[in-house]
């Protein structure tokens, strides 16, 4: 039998006791610091978070090298969010009421990114999403508390159909994970098709559960209804087994694949000298980016980290660097100054002019589209453009109606 | 096979049990078993191991559904019926390894049973001990355990248990009581005086008592009547003196063992 | 569709079925001797998969591309079986004597401290391995590419199952395993080092995990999301085929691994919910899986003798504690009060969940599917019907309480882990439900907007409110656990044969509890929308479901404040350190770990262990001196 004693008690009292001091009693933040809170998923996807940490860090640093905003100096608070929408708005809170944070931002996956927007209108605060891909976002659902960063799942997968429907296809394929940002882009990409394709069809769709494909039997299911092309959604650990058993089982012989995000370095990186050829992908092709001002953006961040940029740094950078500009702008932290100054914002950013748009809040950051190639062991994008996202985007006033009335 | 009738035509026939058949896969474990138990009788069932009496126990318990034959109490068909139904038509009983509830006490245990039999399950707020207060007490005391009633069966002796399942089966003030090896794993001397309070509760209430037991000397002092079931099979029924003489038995059963 | 295509698909069916074989064994080997659910098999196949990584790239290029990898992939497997065995004498050893499940939480400890671990030593991003050598590209079917390695794999799972047919059947230890899956007292008194056959089993269970983790890396590249991946199917299958049974698990991984292959070309959205509705399907055909033995749990256990404090509680002494808590909020900001409010919420939670198991004696691995029900039910009334609040809560224990009337229905006919798993079967059902139904449930990214009215918006104010209105609810499920109801569920969870021997039909008994427990998770559900304001399908998943055993089990099984001890110690070591550090996963699956080992019988539960223990030893003083 196990023993016990009063020491066990007096341990478990005095270890309650302690925590309770270490959390509710310290309270930190002096009230007039321009200080930030930033959240996003580090601790279940770092591959994709710890690169736009490192980007929003170079851009704070920067910052506070030249002296800070308004002669003061700019502070961010930065937490996990759990991966969830119930610890995302458990960690918001703390930021907002505990280390009284005047601004949010961050957050890559669409559910904590739309959490964290109503939380954001609840309690009257800026909330910047820097990564969540979900059209919803600043349309059904927006606020104008909210505002986002990256191009939409919609304005991507229209600059692929733009690319796509040159090919000259007419058996399309779709396979994508069996979540939101998978349903959206498959149905964005039929909506797609039909308005651009006329006489394209849909012969297959797969939709394998996240994480957790079949590979083998996904593939065969495309194999059977013999597509001239793929269009592809899959990501990460599920797209390396769908890679393998369709290198092996034939399926990308003579077959165009069209593929959404597997260009971007935290994606294509892991297959190594595996990574498919002639896809055609959005992603960032960082190392040939000429541009000047990326150039000196690629620089720093290879100075101070030691790594090369991934899409994530970039995104990370200019997030931070809205928010600075709209500070500056609005000449304070204040709620409602910084929505106005954040409307229309226009700012010079290492992948030149972007807008933040009045009508739906959304930034007017592009995209690259290229086809894969192998280089030095690493896959990477060639013959690839730029598509700016105001060519893509829906349009401002389509925009605007489907926001809820403010 | 003689009849076994002579020592109690008089009395009317209480459970009837005819040609009962249970098969566990392709064993046989009771096989076209047919007896009668009278009002007020003690009827043993023996035999050895395996011989299927604890099958027998519960086909007319409810705890296992006969693949053929009928139960029937009085006028009343209980074949295949569920236990609770056969606890309430007036059959109560105890099985081979005590089951009591481990973390109640020994009032609350018996209460429990009184609460069951009389089907008041479903009262969700007045608190549990307000109800028959005075019958558990008294059916405690007669048992023996008034001294331990506020202990947790947990905590009881072996033979204890037993006690507690006796009372717990008495609650529903039964016709018939089914005692699968009431003394088994108990001490000798333990083992005579907890048949013997048994015997005297039964008779004082008028229940029928229908017994499975290792021990002999229990079996030969306290049974009416004995039923020998071999392989699943009735061998022979009879009085005490008569099966002790059964040569049959003797050589199946009983082996060397002098009686 | 071609012969050629049906074969193809029938030996992809076949390869997918050896890999769910090999994880499934592990798991139902380790359950069968030592009873332990082991939630953490998944980290040790994802293990397996990092370690073979690591092994094959360096030794590859000692020994050659083709030994170093075989070698890599056995060594790494041989290494995941002493993880196994060092995981078994520091950690779960001492929880053998501990109530039924507590080793469940300490493996659920061991999940999140891996979860952690795996990045901090491999790094965040996704390893691809080497192919397996000898076993690259493709061969021709009847005009089919099929895989080599495929077709390897299909091999290796008879291969494997045959190996441990002949280790279970022709040797000593495999024979003396056997019996002790059959029955686990009768080995204890033939005198076998029961220790040792439990650590032996572990190694061998964990061996199999990492082997499968090894074999997947030519298939995979080994990332962090592996573990959570592969757990629930792992369970499904070793449930399909009978707990214990490794022949059982063989035929359920085919059976899943074949349906499969040919159920996404009919639906090709089902993939979410398919194993699940199998497992459903079988479970209610087969109450104890393919091959599983029935189990006669309800010998005279010492397991039911959980301390408990039902003696201890008076109803005074709970409005003193409902006091203490309106006291604990004053002076403290809007995050302490939302903090403060989650612990009540995830209180009643619990208890509802401690109200089936610990008084019903029913396990349930899905209870998130009433939480999260009730959640859905409030944020679907003010989303769809813009009602408000008290209409919203009113409606949060409704739809559970028809959700639990239909499960239940299922669920109490069965007993033990399987009824466990027909619950977590459910769960998963709706859970894919909310997740795929977007018109309705907003799909993975939730519902937004629930939010009290101004009146209540007021973080502290909230607070008193659910205060109130789980206190009231507390002390109705009191009542209920000592009315003739609650006393005859909890004798039904001591001896469902002796109750119903004594009048009571035990199931209808249990389907009452099942709704009483549904309806009560709901309104925490429905308050809990109301708190965070946003719902999303995670409120029904698994991992929420296991929230829900850690607190019960934390605090203390059977046990009427354990919940809200539970529910406090949890919700607070994650707030606090996850606000303290990203590595909170590593740190809370320590503490939980660490809280296991020392109170063994839950926070509560030890506590009142103590006071029995003190007074035995004072009564047994004043019996000596009289």
């Amino acid at each position: 039998m196990y023993k016990f004693s009063s020491a066990h008690v007096a341990a478990l009292l005095v270890a309650v006791s302690v925590l309770w001091a270490v959390v509710f009693s310290v309270h930190h933040a002096a009230a007039d610091d321009l200080k930030l809170g930033d959240l996003n998923s580090y601790s279940r996807f770092p591959t994709f978070t710890e690169p736009y940490r490192k980007g929003w860090k170079l851009k704070l640093e920067e910052i506070n090298q030249a002296g800070g905003l308004l002669g003061k100096k700019l502070d961010v608070e930065t937490r996990d969010d759990g991966a969830n929408t119930s610890d995302a708005v458990r960690v918001a809170e703390e930021l907002v009421s505990r280390e009284n944070v005047k601004l949010l931002f961050g957050t890559m996956l669409s559910n904590t990114g739309l959490a964290l927007a109503d939380f954001a209108q609840q309690k009257e605060i800026i909330f910047i999403a820097a990564e969540p891909l979900s059209d919803a976002l600043t349309l059904e659902k927006g606020n104008q508390f909210t505002f986002r960063v990256r191009p939409s799942t919609y304005t991507q997968t229209a600059m692929l159909v733009d690319v796509a429907k040159k090919l000259g296809k007419k058996r399309w394929a779709i396979v994508a994970p069996n979540y939101e940002y998978g349903q959206s882009a498959a149905k964005a990409f039929k909506a797609l098709v039909t308005e651009h394709m006329p006489d394209a069809e849909i012969v297959a769709e797969q939709y394998p559960a996240l994480g957790k494909i079949d590979a083998g039997a996904t593939v065969q299911a495309l194999l059977l209804e013999k597509p001239d092309a793929i269009f592809n959604v899959l990501f990460g650990g599920d797209l390396a087994k769908f890679l393998r058993e369709g290198e092996d089982r034939t399926l990308f012989k003579d077959r165009e694949v069209v593929s959404l995000l597997t260009g971007e370095p935290e994606w294509i990186d892991s297959f190594k000298e595996e990574a498919p050829v002639g896809w055609l992908v959005t992603g960032y092709p960082w190392h040939e980016i000429q541009d000047p001002a990326h150039k000196a953006f690629q620089e720093a961040y290879q100075n101070r980290w030691d790594e090369k940029p991934h899409l994530g740094s970039l995104v990370g950078y200019i997030t931070l660097s809205i928010i600075a500009e709209a500070i500056e702008k609005a000449g304070s932290l204040e709620t409602e100054a910084m929505i106005s100054a954040l409307k229309d914002l226009e700012l010079e950013t290492p992948i030149g002019k972007i807008l933040v748009r009045k009508e739906d809040h959304q930034a007017t950051m592009g995209a690259w589209v290229g086809r894969t190639k192998i280089q030095n062991g690493l896959g990477v994008m060639s013959d690839w453009h730029y598509a700016p996202a105001e060519d893509y985007m829906i349009s401002a006033e389509d925009a605007a109606k489907k926001r809820p009335a403010p | 096979m003689d009849s076994p009738l002579s020592l109690a035509s008089s009395r009317t026939s209480l459970l009837k049990v005819k040609a009962l058949c249970k098969n566990f896969g392709a064993f046989e474990a009771i096989k076209n078993v047919s007896f009668s138990l009278f009002e007020g009788e003690k009827l043993a069932v023996i035999g050895p191991n395996g011989a299927g009496k604890s099958t027998c126990f519960n086909l007319i318990g409810g705890q296992l559904s006969p693949d053929q034959g009928h139960i029937h109490l009085g006028d009343m068909d209980l074949t295949g019926k569920p236990p609770p139904f056969i606890a309430k038509a007036g059959i109560g009983r105890s099985f081979q390894i005590a089951a009591a509830y481990a973390s109640l006490t020994v009032e609350m245990a018996v209460q429990a049973a009184f609460l069951a039999i009389k089907g008041q399950a479903y009262h969700f707020i007045k608190p549990s001990h307000h109800y028959y207060r005075e019958d558990t007490a008294a059916l405690i005391e007669q048992v023996g355990l008034g001294a331990l009633s506020q202990r947790l069966c947990a905590e009881l002796a072996y033979g204890d248990v037993k006690r507690v399942e006796l009372a717990m089966a008495l609650a529903g003030n039964p016709r018939i009581l089914l005692m699968d090896e009431p003394t088994a794993g108990m001490a000798v001397a333990e083992r005579q005086s907890l048949m013997e309070h048994v015997v005297r509760l039964s008779q004082d209430r008028n229940i029928a008592l229908l017994f499975t037991e290792h021990d002999m000397d229990v079996v030969f002092r306290h049974a009416d009547r004995i039923i020998v079931l071999v392989r699943g099979q009735i061998l022979v029924e009879g009085p005490p003196d008569r099966i002790a003489q059964d040569p049959e038995v003797r050589a199946v059963y009983l082996g060397e063992d002098p009686l | 569709m071609d012969f050629g295509f049906v074969l193809s698909q029938i030996l992809t069916g076949l390869s997918s079925a050896s890999s769910l074989f090999l994880i499934a064994s592990g798991l139902t080997i380790i359950f069968g001797v030592t009873r332990i659910v082991n939630f953490a098999h998944g980290s040790l196949y994802m293990l397996g998969a990092y370690c073979a990584y690591t092994a094959t790239e360096s030794l590859m290029a000692i020994l050659g591309s083709s030994l170093g990898f075989w070698v890599g992939i056995l060594l790494t497997a041989v290494f995941v079986g002493l993880i196994g065995l060092f995981l078994e004498f520091f950690l779960l050893r001492w929880l053998y004597k501990s109530p039924e499940l507590f080793q469940l939480l300490a493996t659920f400890g061991v999940v999140l401290i891996v979860q952690d671990l795996v990045p901090f030593l491999w790094g965040g991003e996704d390893l691809l391995g080497p192919r397996a050598p000898g076993f690259k590209g493709a061969i021709e079917i009847l005009g089919w590419s099929f895989p080599r390695y495929e077709l390897f794999m299909i091999l290796i799972g008879p291969c494997i199952w045959g190996g441990l047919w002949l280790l279970f059947h022709k040797t000593r230890w495999g024979i003396l395993v056997r019996a002790a899956t059959e029955d686990r007292e009768t080995v204890a008194t033939l005198g076998i080092n029961q220790a040792w056959l439990f650590r032996s089993v572990l190694f061998l269970g964990a061996f199999l995990a990492g082997l499968a983790g090894a074999l997947q890396l030519p298939k995979e590249p080994a990332n962090s999301l592996m573990d959570i991946n592969i757990i629930a199917e792992a369970f499904v299958v070793t449930v399909i085929g009978g707990m214990g049974s490794v022949t059982g698990a063989f035929l359920a991984a085919l059976l899943i691994g074949l349906l499969q292959a040919f159920g996404i070309l009919i639906f090709p959205k089902i993939t979410l919910v398919f194993i699940f509705l199998v497992m459903a399907f079988v479970l209610m055909i087969r109450p104890n899986g393919l091959l599983g033995k029935y189990q006669t749990v309800e010998t005279y256990s010492k397991q039911n003798e959980g301390p408990h404090d039902l003696t201890f509680i008076t109803l005074p002494r709970i409005f003193i504690t409902l006091g203490v808590c309106a006291l604990l909020p004053l002076g403290l900001g809007d995050f302490e009060i939302f903090v403060l409010t989650e612990i009540l919420v995830f209180a009643l939670f619990a208890f509802s969940l401690n109200f089936l198991m610990g008084f019903g004696g029913m396990i349930s691995f899905g209870h998130a599917a009433y939480f999260g029900l009730g959640a859905y039910a409030a944020a679907l009334m003010t989303h769809h019907f813009q009602a408000g609040l008290p209409l919203a809560l009113f409606a949060s224990p409704i739809l559970p309480l028809i959700a639990a009337a239909l499960f239940g229905w299922f669920c109490t006919r069965m007993s033990g882990v399987y009824l466990a798993m027909l619950t977590l079967a459910f769960a998963q059902i709706l859970w894919s439900i909310a997740f795929q139904w977007v018109a309705l449930t907003g799909g993975d990214n939730g519902l937004i907007g629930i939010w009290p009215p101004k009146i209540l918006s007021d973080r502290l104010l909230f607070y008193y409110f659910a205060l109130s209105l789980i206190g009231f609810v507390f002390i109705l499920l009191y009542k209920i656990t000592l009315s003739p109801f609650g006393l005859l569920l909890r004798a039904a969870r001591d001896s469902s044969k002796r109750l119903s021997a004594d009048g009571v039909h035990v199931g209808h008994l249990r389907w009452a509890a099942f709704l009483i427990a549904g309806a009560s998770a709901g309104l925490a559900g429905g308050l809990y929308s109301f708190a965070k304001g946003s719902i999303d399908p995670h409120i029904l998943s698994i991992p929420l479901s296991v929230d829900g055993l850690s607190m019960v089990l934390m605090g203390g099984i059977q046990t009427l404040l354990g919940p809200l001890m539970g529910s406090a110690a949890l919700t607070f070591l994650k707030t606090t350190v996850m606000s303290l550090t990203e590595n909170w996963r590593f740190f809370m699956g320590s503490a939980i770990v660490f809280l296991v080992l020392v109170f063994p019988r839950g926070l509560v539960g030890s506590l009142i262990h103590v006071f029995a223990l003190r007074k035995a030893a004072r009564s047994e003083k004043t019996e000596r001196s009289s």
